[in-house]
């Protein structure tokens, strides 16, 4: 499974440095925070220095419907040196068939001019039922995608955006119609760019809300085996259940904003940000742990992971790292988590997660009997849960 | 006359053609009925061949599945029509290099973009044991497809690869036990019965007889890929 960089604000020297030390096959670029010309001419720069790597754009299309909001933060996307296909859309619009095939050709002739590896395709949030309008909506993009890369740039590889927010998910009868319609679209594109649209970017959702880790594990499945390639946005530390279910590839950057996908990163500001802390990304926890609680932590418990980008986490300097060295061990540890995954065996991948989540359970146990408190994010709340969404997944795939 | 329409104009090799007598009405009693021939084809059903409770080697198992698979894409591809009634008794064993399986009785046949499906409150179409669960829905117009077809392909080349041995069914069911278990009932899996079989090949036909039919392959080329 590939780890892929998933770029936003802030990106210093951060995606440079895990293609040279070898973390990330690629990058996702966000159009939001990178402007036209500086995307080409980064685009350029790793293709000359890594060819090999993984150069995708998300057009970020899903906020269009958000750009008239007031204040909505749309960086690069409006004004200046910014995407010529982006404007504002109401969902009217976007109900005429004529308008998804001009929003197709002007996004995916867009890309076509960059160094990438792939074209991903427009498309918008199923926020609230796969039986709604904005499901209609986003099936036309999915539909049309293929035909109108056919006629932008045959030869790459055309990846279909398919975002959809954890309450969509709720009903599973439809979930299943939805997938059985999509992958028999007469005109198929070669992949799925999944994202999961959550209600807020925080703790990442699926580690608490039922329904929601074991829906969207069969949503890989089930494309995968289809014959689709599927790549994971803002997937983050759930890296190990997704590549167990099928994912070929899974994006995590830098920010909370990069690891869980949510439209309010787009919406007018509602509270300030916070600087972010750094983290540690554990796998024998599953998790990560601010950077203290590896401090605490490191000379008791084994929960560090013996790659070089420990080395970054001085116990000397309190275990904190410099800048943007907690989003290379992040990228190397999410990498590590691979070994759950054997290809093309799902029931002998979940054995393996599972028996991870129970080591890492009986962890979080001994650190709670040692008298250790670890902050929400860091605890082992989510372990049970994620041990039922992996049986609830292993049912809904018949496994 | 939507039997004899379809008959005419699929191309598949593995699809029975029509006979060299042309369709006319007749009346019959005082009733008016539609007469027509189909092609002679040498040979005997499938069914027949099963009840020998053979096993089949690998090489007769992919060409049974691959005969089937072609046939019902040219059904869907060409017509947008599902077969619906796919079981060992309507498909022939031709003994022919070059088209060794046929499938036969295009009876209850449904083309998704036309009109006119009728159904019975007191009838089941198809054939119980090779219904695709989806096809107990009563909604199930809305998500029919190819796959109910691969479904019944599925459980037929299972039912041959096995030596006779239905995934599903136990012997003196009756309607209201079959119908639990084409929806509840796990099926049995290939590779238990034919370990000697591919794994690959066997995965994927458990695959074609998942209950969701999501999670039934529906690209057809990936599939003959597979196969081949």
């Amino acid at each position: 499974m590939e780890i892929l960089a998933q770029h936003g604000f802030g990106m210093g020297q951060r995606i440079e440095r895990g293609l040279n030390e070898g973390l990330i096959s690629g990058t996702i670029f966000g159009a939001k925070d990178i402007t036209p010309s500086k995307l080409a001419e980064t685009l350029a720069k790793i293709a000359d220095e890594h060819p090999r790597s993984v150069r995708l754009l998300d057009p970020q299309f899903y906020a269009t419907m958000i750009a008239a909001k007031p204040g909505s933060r749309l960086g690069s996307l409006m004004g200046e040196d910014s995407y010529p296909y982006f404007e504002a859309r109401r969902r009217r619009d976007l109900e005429l068939p004529k308008r998804v095939m001009d929003d197709l050709e002007s996004v995916l002739r867009f890309q076509a001019d960059l160094e990438v590896t792939g074209l991903i395709a427009p498309n918008i949030v199923i926020q609230r039922s796969f039986d709604s309008v904005e499901a209609t909506i986003s099936k036309n993009f999915l539909r049309n995608a293929a035909r109108v890369r056919n006629e932008v740039r045959k030869e790459l590889p055309l990846y279909a955006t398919l975002a959809v927010s954890s309450a969509a998910l709720n009903d599973r009868i439809e979930l299943q119609n939805f997938l059985q319609e999509i992958t028999e679209i007469d005109e198929p594109p070669d992949g799925f760019y999944l994202l999961l649209e959550k209600p807020d970017s925080t703790i990442p959702a699926t580690l608490t809300e039922p329904d929601v880790l074991s829906r969207w594990m069969l949503m890989n499945h089930t494309l995968k085996l289809n014959g689709f390639r599927v790549i994971n946005g803002y997937a983050d530390v759930l890296a190990p259940y997704l590549g167990a279910a099928g994912a070929d590839s899974i994006a995590s950057g830098w920010f909370n904003t990069l690891k869980t996908f949510s439209l309010k990163k787009f919406e007018p500001v509602s509270d300030f940000a916070r600087r972010p802390v750094a983290r540690y990304t554990s796998r024998p926890l599953l998790k990560s742990i601010r950077h203290t609680e590896l401090h605490d932590l490191r000379d008791r418990f084994p929960v560090m992971n013996h790659l070089p980008c420990d080395d970054y986490y001085d116990p000397e300097n309190g275990s904190a790292p410099e800048a943007m060295e907690d989003t290379l061990q992040n990228w190397e540890c999410l990498g590590a988590m691979s070994d759950l995954v054997i290809p093309s065996d799902i029931p002998a991948s979940l054995d393996l997660c599972r028996q991870a989540l129970d080591d890492a359970e009986e962890l979080f146990v001994n650190i709670g009997d040692y008298g250790l408190t670890m902050r929400d994010r860091s605890s082992g709340a989510h372990i049970d849960m994620i041990r039922e969404e992996l049986s609830a997944f292993a049912d809904l795939a018949e496994l | 006359m939507r039997e004899t329409s379809l008959l005419s104009k699929c191309t598949s090799p593995f699809v029975v053609k029509l006979g060299s007598l042309a369709p006319a009405l007749h009346v019959l009693e005082g009733e008016s009925c539609l007469a027509y021939s189909e092609e002679f084809l040498p040979g005997g059903d499938l069914k027949v061949v099963i009840a020998q409770r053979l096993k089949p080697s690998t090489e007769e198992v992919k060409t049974l599945l691959s005969c089937l698979v072609q046939g019902i894409r040219s059904l869907w591809s060409e017509l947008k029509t599902v077969h619906r009634d796919i079981k060992p008794a309507n498909i022939f064993a031709t003994g022919q290099a070059e088209r060794p399986y046929v499938l036969l009785d295009l009876g209850i046949a449904y083309n998704v973009s036309e009109p006119g499906l009728t159904v019975k409150p007191d009838h089941i179409p198809a054939t119980p044991l090779y219904m695709a669960p989806e096809m107990l829905d009563p909604n199930f117009r809305d998500t029919l497809s190819y796959r109910a077809d691969l479904y019944a392909a599925g459980l037929t080349v299972f039912e041959f690869a096995s030596g006779g041995t239905h995934p599903l069914a136990r012997s003196g069911d009756d309607l209201a036990k079959t119908v639990t278990r084409v929806l509840h009932q796990e099926p049995k899996r290939l590779a238990d019965l034919r370990p000697d079989l591919p794994k690959d090949l066997c995965g994927l036909i458990d695959q074609l007889i998942k209950k969701n039919p999501a999670l039934r392959p529906g690209n057809f080329s990936l599939i003959l890929n597979q196969i081949t």
